[in-house]
């Protein structure tokens, strides 16, 4: 009797390892396709950034990255902070700062170069020391900081 | 993915599980089986390569070729001289049933692999960062990676990852889930290892079974974190410190690679120091309360120890403090320690977090529990030094995570919901080898049936405390 149970319990064991593992399965393939992941959408969106730095002949270094709220100064979203570490991933081995500080919180002088993420949307009013380099018509921009006259 | 490509990949990971293979033939005495060396060669060798690379950088072919020849020379030696390692059992029913699962999981992990290339989040913003700075920065890698998220976390799995694109001439981003999935699949080949060499098939396979039936588990290491890897480690070093302990071997080597895996989890995240405190207050504790010789077991470790323990110093000698540490101040640390709320809210997560982990859709804890209550426990393992070791060992590790959310800067609640699962993987595997050790087992232990020792119904048969 009691190896009689012993060998249902082992397989209910079994059948519910099989149940677990087949519905781990069926929830990674419920996860929409690859291209609906941020980091892939992400990576694409920054491909023309990495060409045309390298078409700059600036190969490594920093680069400042701004969203819409950093030019009207106001506070950071969440979806900013993602953006920007997004930005980060992508864009190694240059080293995104925002407003002189890296990802880690270390500070950098400030470069020339500007990424600009607008994914909310590009402003109709673009700061006057900001010079447009490359719009990739993905919301993101490249710019060069210019010190006003 | 192109055939040249995947070619490229598995010649990588062939060759890192061809220098893990080397190391553990010479390092596991003959008594034991080969199951036991191929399940703990490819995460062996992907911590000695993950080495390797960040040592050598530029020579990294050549650095690898060496070592695969002197360890190829090393274990012709021990073969000369000791004879042949005894073969594989033959594979039972419920060997394929697991087999089967492992499958269905890989199936599970490459489909998530395909729609998240680049792994969840802590994978793309800090391990896989950390790969890129390696491979794309060349020389630079020193002076940038300070300035990614927690530069100060350690290099194994990014260095692991940066290898096969070194290989590849290339970043391919699902190199990183391919780095879990080995992992994920040498953790279950190393439980039921374990647990065969020293008590029955239907224990070894069925905790093997709950571990790959974990979905959280298997989410984690897809998802591309480094806790399936820690959990490797931390498992691999609490079972050789086991089979050291239960079989009189006439040399120590077994412990080296103990030291050698301990100070891999020590690579792989910090968490990994905590657990080396846990194993050397282990091991020492027969050193002072028995009067054991240090020579016995706690130096072999050391020597295992030291070679990853230099080349994690090597790296955060030039990486900042940890945020855990810099943003805390000791008057600070001591206010939240004196503060009992903290406590309470603690132990209530640990509990919920105990209870709900494991994502799984039906829960099998409840005719897990019913199995070992019908099938009995093993009161000799209750005894025995060496389980009861390693209970203290996992035992430190969970304390000293308890107090590390005492003391952390971070918001409690805030800190607590983002990780505390996380660290319970760390050490799932090496709860199911516990338990696995303490059911009895019907069947003999491998190594008893073939060389026809007698050892009863209850299985493992531990060396108890004298």
């Amino acid at each position: 009797m009691r190896s009689t149970i012993r060998y249902l319990l082992a397989a209910i064991l079994v059948v519910l390892a099989y149940w677990n593992v087949l519905a781990y399965a069926r929830n990674a393939a419920h996860r929409g396709t690859r291209t609906d992941d941020d980091i892939v959408v992400s990576e694409s969106r920054y491909r023309g950034v990495r060409e045309a730095l390298s078409g700059l002949g600036y190969s490594s270094g920093s680069i400042s990255f701004v969203t819409n709220r950093d030019l009207n100064d106001e506070p950071p979203t969440w979806e900013d902070n993602a953006r920007w570490g997004h930005a980060q991933y992508a864009l190694v081995p240059w080293l995104v700062l925002r407003n002189g500080v890296s990802v880690s919180g270390l500070s950098l002088t400030t470069p020339t170069l500007v990424v600009a993420d607008f994914w909310d949307g590009k402003p109709a009013q673009i700061p006057p020391d900001l010079q447009e380099i490359c719009d990739f018509q993905n919301g993101i921009v490249l710019f060069r900081k210019t010190l006003l006259p | 993915m192109t055939f040249t490509t995947l070619a490229i990949v598995v010649a990588a990971f062939s060759i890192s599980t061809c220098l893990g293979w080397l190391l553990s033939a010479v390092l596991i005495p003959f008594q034991l089986t080969r199951r036991l060396v191929w399940a703990v060669a490819p995460g062996i060798g992907l911590g000695i390569c993950s080495m390797i690379f960040l040592v050598f950088r530029r020579p990294l072919f050549t650095a690898e070729f060496m070592a695969l020849i002197v360890l190829a020379i090393l274990v012709w030696r021990r073969k000369n001289s000791s004879g042949s390692r005894r073969n594989f059992l033959q594979p039972t029913a419920l060997a394929l049933v697991l087999c089967g699962a492992l499958g269905f999981a890989m199936a599970g992990s490459m489909i998530r692999m395909d729609r998240m290339p680049h792994g969840g989040w802590d994978a793309w913003a800090i391990w896989n960062t950390h790969a890129r700075v390696l491979f794309r920065d060349g020389p630079n890698w020193e002076r940038d990676l300070p300035y990614t998220f927690h530069p100060d976390y350690p290099l194994l799995v990014p260095s692991a990852t940066a290898r096969v694109w070194r290989y590849l001439g290339r970043e391919i981003p699902e190199a990183g889930a391919a780095v879990g999935m080995i992992f994920a699949i040498s953790t279950v080949a190393v439980l039921a290892a374990v647990l065969l060499e020293l008590t029955g098939a239907s224990n070894a396979m069925l905790m093997a079974l709950m571990l790959i039936s974990t979905p959280s588990y298997l989410e984690n290491a897809a998802s591309q974190y480094a806790d399936v890897p820690l959990s490797f480690y931390i498992l691999s070093t609490i079972g050789l410190i086991v089979l050291d302990a239960e079989r009189n071997f006439d040399h120590r080597r077994m412990l080296i690679l103990a030291g050698f895996t301990a100070g891999c989890a020590a690579w792989t995240k910090n968490e990994g120091f905590l657990f080396i405190v846990g194993v050397c207050a282990a091991l020492l504790i027969p050193v002072i309360f028995r009067r054991e010789k240090i020579s016995h077991r706690v130096i072999p470790f050391v020597g295992g120890l030291l070679p990853p323990m230099a080349v994690i110093l090597f790296f955060k000698l030039g990486v900042p403090t940890n945020d855990l540490i810099k943003n805390q101040t000791v008057a600070a640390a001591i206010h939240q320690a004196l503060d009992p709320d903290r406590y309470t809210l603690i132990l209530k997560y640990f509990v919920e977090t105990f209870w709900s982990f494991g994502g799984w859709s039906v829960t099998p804890l409840i005719p897990l529990f019913l199995y070992v209550i019908c099938v009995g426990i093993n009161r000799a393992v209750l005894r025995s030094s060496a389980w009861l070791a390693c209970l203290f060992i996992v035992g430190i590790v969970l304390s000293g995570y308890f107090f590390v959310y005492v003391a952390t800067p971070i918001p409690l609640k805030n800190h607590l919901e983002s990780s505390l699962d996380r660290l319970i993987i760390h050490l799932w595997p090496s709860l199911l080898l516990l338990l696995g050790l303490l059911i009895k087992s019907r069947q003999n232990p491998s190594h008893s049936a073939l060389e026809g020792t007698t050892v009863g119904d209850s299985g493992y048969q531990p060396h108890q405390i004298t």
